[in-house]
């Protein structure tokens, strides 16, 4: 019998997790990551520590991602995609990979698969918050970037220390316009450990925070949310524009709650909590899996026998759920692989029974 | 070692049940127990009705007592007086959790028109139909984090309720909100269908409203609307309370008897990321679902998963500690220093004391903090101390050079990261993995200050992000310790410096060592300068 083997579609923290997992079950994989390298969008976060962890679990990519190059159990396929699947008993499908010299796809087999293959952040260009017009207004994920590789915000316009900063949330998210009748879940907790972290390096900034609701996250939250409601300035409005200012800087019009008249404030580096969305590449591979998404355009968790999806492409998830979700996964493939093995059994079984002659010939 | 797999899982409720069946029908051994002695129908669904074959029930049976460690637990369960004892591998905690109705905190009295959510609920599903006959009135209000901060499992429930109520005939719902959680699956599309139906959903930021209970029970709910100014008055026939979910009160023995960590709150995980998802600081000990955190209902399945995975997975065969610490029989004394300072809880005390190797994770804190110097990691130490050795010989000895030692889950990978990140470092740098920062002991940072290094860096995890929950703090501690001894014997205390990183801060390891060797250098000139000056 071949050796069982799981495809892993995707590697952000849910493919690294379940990966790493199968492995743990004896049971190996083939990881195809369509990036060059793999940890997902969670491999380029910043650390968001003030005086002590956050639990925003962003380093736990470093040690995922280095288990998975280590485990001879993980085939490990960096800038691929699966050019073919088919389903005769196992899976068996084609890879391409960009890198390749020969322009040969690689053949797999696998038993069983999980697709992990993620989210899209929303894009914020048709929001009326300026995004792709004013230099110095970004989204979270390019706040990570830029305080992973620099420590600290600097304006995109001339690469100053902001003064004033304001996030929105809800970018794409909570949006009946647009359909998205979700919560993106990680951005509340994202940004306010950003902020905070700001705070921290840069004590002169103000942070102003546009919201809707609060979504709790972590042990503490109740604490944490009087110390920021100390600390920034929280408005439970979202901006209606976004203006450019004199100096690079932003006029944000929104309807202040406080007092219910229309209100402008400056700021200098305006960031947007862009939503977890469905990611539109991902349609391919659900048509190869003859897949269909819910809705939302989510995919359920399992769907076809021996097809598993796991992490945000199920929906919007923190690293500490997608984790958990990978774990989900690697256990239902492993359940699955092994009822395939004992229906494979049993049938086998009849058939020797079954069979003329047999065992009474001996 | 002959290592069990038959698990024991404890706990009332559906995730308890999950990982039971996850477990039996991988043909793991499973036993259960509830928990919770003399309370009849505890168990909402009997696991023995359910036909599972490999799950021993033990109903209203209770956790006395556990030895051993990981692979080879005894526990000791008492049920109807009788008292067993069990041999498992594993043991899975997975209690149900409880929920207190928020009356008082809003100034209220639970009477016919003042009930908490599960209360109502119940009255709901009970009532025949048609249901609008079991309200004692029309008019329904929801109370929602108004005293406390919501969970997504209670907004789910308020709105599943709200929508159903407003669906009956002549029923106006009204949800009186602080922040509303919509943080899990299907809530925002769940509060929009709700909002469709004709729910009235009134949200409160800094103010609350004003709630008065009369003496027969009646409520009046007076506040300004933030939307539209207005002052309102509402009248409701029924007010609902909202309800704050709390651990098991058995989790603080449970804690106690399985010798894990509790959190502030009474969760059987304390807020580790290396604790994610289901771990706790023991090898082989779970927490899942209700027993660690406030989870909506696939959440905590998802849970039940996480946790049965790790117990097939073999994760005490494979992930064993490549090192583990050895106890000198003959030097040691029993301080039980050892026994108060291991984070895992591998120090088994018997006649003598020992290392349970399947349950060191080999973070080399014994062997630093013992005061006999009788543990060694591994038969000849681990290996960072012969780098020690090798770093201090002469012939190694550059111009000018320092160690940064490296906690191997956090700093030593930021280094990795920062040399393919082609990051400048300083040439003089020598990294030296660690397994945690808490194995440095005084002799060794002595050592390698000794040795001709031009200064010496520690750099941890990050506190409340250390593996071994306190190894950052101990060298902390002991840097403290030294510095003020370097102090006080004319050397100058900057010479050794203490940092924590996380091991995806590859720009800040490289600020910090660039920032370091500057310090040096200049403490060098300075010290040279004094010389001439002399």
């Amino acid at each position: 019998m071949p050796e069982q083997t799981v495809l892993i579609v995707g590697g952000g923290i849910a493919g690294l997790t379940a990966a790493n997992r199968l492995a743990d079950m004896k049971i190996s994989s083939i990881l195809v990551e369509k990036q060059r390298v793999i940890g997902g969008y969670a491999g380029g976060y910043a650390c968001k520590a003030t005086d002590a962890c956050v639990k925003c679990g962003a380093c736990l990519v470093v040690e995922a991602s280095r288990s998975v190059l280590a485990n001879p159990a993980v085939e490990v396929i960096t800038g691929g995609r699966l050019t073919t699947v088919e389903r005769s008993g196992r899976f068996r499908f084609a890879i391409r990979q960009a890198s390749s010299d020969t322009g040969e796809d690689l053949a797999r087999e696998a038993d069983a698969v999980i697709l992990a293959c993620g989210f899209q952040p929303f894009d914020p260009r048709s929001k009326p918050y300026g995004y792709g017009r004013f230099a110095n207004v970004i989204t979270n994920l390019e706040l990570e970037r830029m305080l992973r590789d620099q420590s600290i915000p600097l304006r995109p316009s001339d690469h100053r220390t902001p003064d004033q900063i304001a996030f929105v949330q809800c970018v794409g998210s909570r949006d009946r316009q647009l359909g998205h009748l979700w919560c993106s879940k990680v951005c509340c907790a994202s940004a306010l450990r950003l902020a905070r972290l700001i705070k921290t390096r840069c004590p002169q900034v103000d942070v102003t925070f546009f919201y809707i609701d609060i979504q709790t996250f972590g042990k503490d939250f109740q604490d944490f949310l009087s110390r920021i409601k100390q600390e920034f300035t929280m408005v439970r409005a979202l901006p209606g524009d976004v203006f450019a200012a004199e100096g690079d800087r932003l006029r944000i019009a929104y309807f202040d709650p406080g007092n219910r008249k229309a209100r402008e404030d400056l700021c200098d580096l305006l960031i947007l909590s862009v939503g977890i969305t469905p990611d539109a590449e991902n349609l391919q591979l659900a048509r190869q899996f003859h897949l269909t998404p819910k809705p939302s355009g989510f995919w359920p968790i399992s769907t076809a026998a021996g097809v598993f999806c796991a992490g945000t492409v199920c929906g919007p998830m923190s690293i500490a759920e997608s984790i958990v979700s990978g774990e989900q996964a690697a256990l239902q493939a492993a359940e699955y692989i092994r009822d395939a093995r004992q229906a494979e059994g049993m049938k086998s079984e009849l058939k020797n029974q079954s069979a003329p002659g047999g065992a009474e010939l001996k | 070692m002959n290592q069990l797999k038959k698990t024991l899982v404890i706990g009332t409720g559906d995730t308890a049940l999950q990982v039971a069946r996850h477990l039996a029908a991988a043909g793991v051994a499973v036993i259960t127990a509830d928990g919770r002695p003399g309370i009849p129908g505890a168990t909402p669904e009997p696991l023995s009705s359910t036909g599972t074959a490999g799950i021993e029930v033990l109903s209203a049976a209770r956790l006395e007592r556990c030895e051993g460690f990981i692979g080879a637990f005894q526990v000791v369960l008492s049920a109807n007086g009788q008292k067993m004892r069990h041999d498992v591998g594993s043991i899975i905690v997975a209690e149900a959790a409880r929920r207190l109705a928020n009356h008082t905190a809003l100034g209220l009295k639970a009477s016919a028109s003042v009930q908490s959510l599960s209360d109502f609920r119940r009255r709901l599903a009970d009532a025949p139909d048609p249901k609008f006959a079991a309200l004692d009135g029309r008019t329904v209000v929801f109370l929602n984090g108004l005293a406390q901060e919501s969970t997504p499992v209670i907004a789910e429930e308020i709105m599943q309720t709200a929508l159903e109520l407003q669906n009956l005939p002549d029923v106006r719902t009204y949800v009186l909100t602080a922040n509303l959680k919509v943080a899990g699956q299907g809530l925002e599309a769940l509060y929009h269908r709700t909002k469709e139906a004709g729910v009235l959903f009134i949200k409160f930021s800094a103010n609350r409203p004003q709630i008065d209970q009369t003496e027969d029970g009646r409520v009046t709910i007076i506040f300004a609307d933030e939307v539209s100014g207005l002052t309102i008055r509402l009248h409701p026939d029924v007010t609902v309370v909202d309800e704050t979910i709390v651990p098991s009160e058995e989790l603080q023995r449970f804690s106690r008897i399985l010798d894990i960590d509790i959190d502030e709150d009474g969760f059987l995980q304390t807020e580790n990321v290396h604790r994610w998802p289901v771990f706790t600081n023991r090898r082989g000990i779970l927490a899942a679902g209700p027993a660690r955190a406030v989870l909506l209902p696939d959440e905590a399945k998802a849970d039940a998963a996480a946790a049965a995975a790790a117990v097939l997975g073999p994760t005490y065969e494979s992930k064993a500690a490549p090192i583990t610490a050895r106890i000198q029989f003959g030097k040691c004394i029993r301080c039980l220093t050892c026994y108060r300072l291991c984070p895992y809880r591998s120090i088994q005390k018997a006649e003598r004391i020992t290392v349970a190797p399947e349950a060191c994770e080999g973070c080399g804190i014994c062997a630093a903090e013992c005061p006999r110097s009788a543990i060694t990691m591994g038969e000849s130490g681990h290996p960072f101390e012969l780098q020690l050795g090798q770093i201090t010989a002469p012939a190694a000895t550059a111009d000018f050079w320092f160690p940064a030692f490296c906690c191997s889950r956090s700093a030593a990978r930021a280094a990795e990261l920062a040399a393919n990140l082609n990051l400048k470092l300083p040439s003089g740098l020598k990294v030296v993995e660690v397994p945690c920062a808490g194995a440095l002991s005084v002799r060794h940072i002595l050592t390698a200050l000794t040795g001709g290094a031009a200064g010496v860096l520690v750099l941890s995890c990050h506190p409340d992000n250390c593996h071994s929950e306190r190894g950052n703090l101990l060298v902390r501690q002991r840097i403290a310790l030294i510095g003020d001894q370097l102090g006080r014997m004319g050397e100058n205390p900057e010479r050794l410096q203490g940092y924590s990183l996380a091991a995806n801060m590859p720009r800040e390891f490289a600020d910090t060592v660039r920032c370091f060797e500057q310090n040096l250098r200049q403490l060098k000139t300075d010290s040279q300068r004094g010389n001439n000056d002399q």
